[in-house]
């Protein structure tokens, strides 16, 4: 009986080991759970020059456009 | 005893496999004869009628395709009325996630079940319809990861693919693939599916369809005159057509009409449909597109596809009809040196749109407008008069269909500009046409490249 377990005890150890590799796998998780998404480049503040741009194409859209 | 202890042992390995024999997938049952395969495909074909999420990327939707060609430069983003317009995303980065990815590769994964065990049933009638409706959706999978994940495959960095998946193996991780590789895949499966030549019209796609994406690939990455031959084998099924019939078509929100060979969200409610057009609305069709309208021509989209406000008044429209066809054959017949075909044809086009049409010449082509944002071809190259009137002419045509400007942005040098949205400035960057693979697969598998500028996971 001994024997039969030394025999077996190896092989039932490999076995629980191989069907628990799935744990080792799961994503590493942040406070909200798991990241999904990447950082993007923060918008910035809008300039003069910019500001101008936007006034050109509103002015361009009222005159053009009915109200 | 020991015959105990042998049997208790025996049970607690057999405890131990139980993961191994569930693998397909964790805790279902694999389909085994004919009416189980047909029944996921009718699943998936539902999917695409009815624009549901998971199947949305495969074909695309209606609300889609608006949204993200309401980040181009066809549309004012700067000029988006609030709080009407607030629900509309402001610029290209604000696509740039994974969604579609997971929902692309859990399709594919439906089709290599398929694939895999349908078995003895492959020969029969159904069987071969089954197999090629298979190959069909999951090349059109891997054709649009290919143009939303990896770079345009012309452009120098256009060199890797996407994860190739060919058997229902749950525990297969691979990294990614060459471009050519993924091209390749694309290509067999096109060409599989049509063998299989498709019969039954509920699996949606048939031969002409898939000739139709075996078009598209080409014309993607640079094959010429595959391209053209596959686009002019459809266009001679499906020829053109005008006036009336032309409005009737596009005008139709759901249902195929005219010479549309396939779409997706062929369903749908009127109510939502009109709750989605009035936020549209809020952000106007910017001055660029509408000056591409000669006041001087009679072009029959003037009268339906915009209105006085400069508001969208065109259907969106997620699919494949035939006129992509004629701007295929035409790019192609110019990128192999033919430009007096490449003419003929842009103008036996115009001549569907504009009446009375006077043909356009080598001397009379429009000149490449200070204002428009691809200033390079596929090759990054100048862009020539020829070539640039006939992405105009695409740009004209395709509005608010397939976000088909996105992708001829990205073809086509990726331009960058910035938009105001929300009080801020945002840059669309060479970058953000091409999305990040998921953050979760990035960390589970080593050696899965993730695309440039996606750096920090959140």
């Amino acid at each position: 009986m001994k024997k039969l377990f030394i025999t077996f005890a190896p092989v039932l150890a490999l076995f629980f080991c191989v069907s628990c590799e799935k744990v080792d796998e799961l994503p590493e998780i942040n406070e909200q759970g798991y990241k999904q998404q990447y950082r993007m480049p923060d918008p910035t503040l809008l300039n003069d020059e910019d500001r101008q741009v936007i006034n050109n194409q509103e002015q361009e859209h009222d005159a053009n456009v009915p109200s | 005893m020991k015959k105990y202890i042998l049997s208790l042992m025996t049970a607690l390995t057999l405890v131990s496999c139980t993961e191994y024999l569930d693998i397909k997938p964790y805790g279902k049952e694999i389909p085994e004869d004919v009416e189980d395969f047909s029944a996921l495909l009718h699943h998936l074909c539902d999917d695409l009628d009815n624009g549901n999420t998971l199947a949305s990327p495969i074909l695309g939707v209606y609300g889609d395709a608006g949204s993200l060609e309401a980040v181009t430069d066809n549309m004012e983003v700067n000029l988006t009325e609030s709080p009407q317009g607030d629900m509309l995303r402001g610029y290209i980065g604000h696509f740039a996630v994974s969604t579609s990815y997971t929902n692309l590769y859990e399709a594919i994964r439906t089709c290599n079940i398929i694939l895999d065990e349908i078995g003895d049933d492959r020969d029969t009638r159904e069987g071969l319809d089954l197999i090629g409706t298979s190959y069909a959706i999951r090349g059109v999978c891997y054709y649009q990861l290919m143009r939303l994940y990896c770079a345009p495959p012309l452009a120098e960095d256009g060199t890797l693919g996407v994860p190739l998946v060919t058997t229902f193996d749950m525990e297969a991780k691979p990294v990614r693939s060459t471009m050519q590789e993924t091209i390749g895949l694309i290509e067999h499966d096109f060409k599989e599916a049509i063998a299989c030549d498709i019969q039954e019209p509920m699996y949606r796609f048939n031969s002409d369809i898939i000739h139709g994406y075996l078009a598209r690939l080409y014309h993607w990455c640079g094959r010429w005159q595959e391209a053209r031959d596959e686009a002019l084998l459809v266009l001679g099924k499906h020829p053109l057509i005008e006036g009336d019939d032309y409005k009737a078509m596009i005008n139709k929100q759901f249902g195929l009409a005219g010479n549309r060979l396939i779409m997706g969200n062929i369903y749908g409610s009127t109510l939502t449909l009109t709750s989605y057009y009035n936020t549209l609305k809020a952000r106007p069709i910017s001055v660029r597109y509408i000056n591409l309208f000669p006041a001087s021509e009679a072009d029959i989209r003037k009268t339906f596809f915009f209105n006085a406000k400069r508001q969208s008044t065109k259907t969106c429209f997620a699919g494949m009809r035939s006129a992509e066809m004629a701007f295929i054959a035409m790019e192609a017949a110019y990128h192999l040196g033919d430009p007096t075909t490449a003419l003929k044809e842009l103008n036996d086009f115009r001549r569907k749109r504009i009446s009375p049409y006077t043909d356009l010449t080598m001397t009379t082509l429009p000149a490449i407008r200070d204002d428009e944002y691809i200033k390079e071809d596929c090759y990054g190259n100048i862009l020539t008069p020829l070539l640039y009137n006939i992405l105009v002419e695409r740009r004209k045509e395709f509005f608010m269909e397939n976000a088909d400007r996105f992708y001829e942005l990205k073809r086509n040098g990726r331009p960058e500009w910035w938009i105001m949205f929300r009080g801020l400035k945002y840059w669309n960057q060479k970058y953000m046409y091409t999305w990040p693979l998921p953050v979760a697969d990035i960390e589970l598998q080593p050696g899965l490249i993730q695309n440039p500028g996606y750096d920090e996971a959140l």
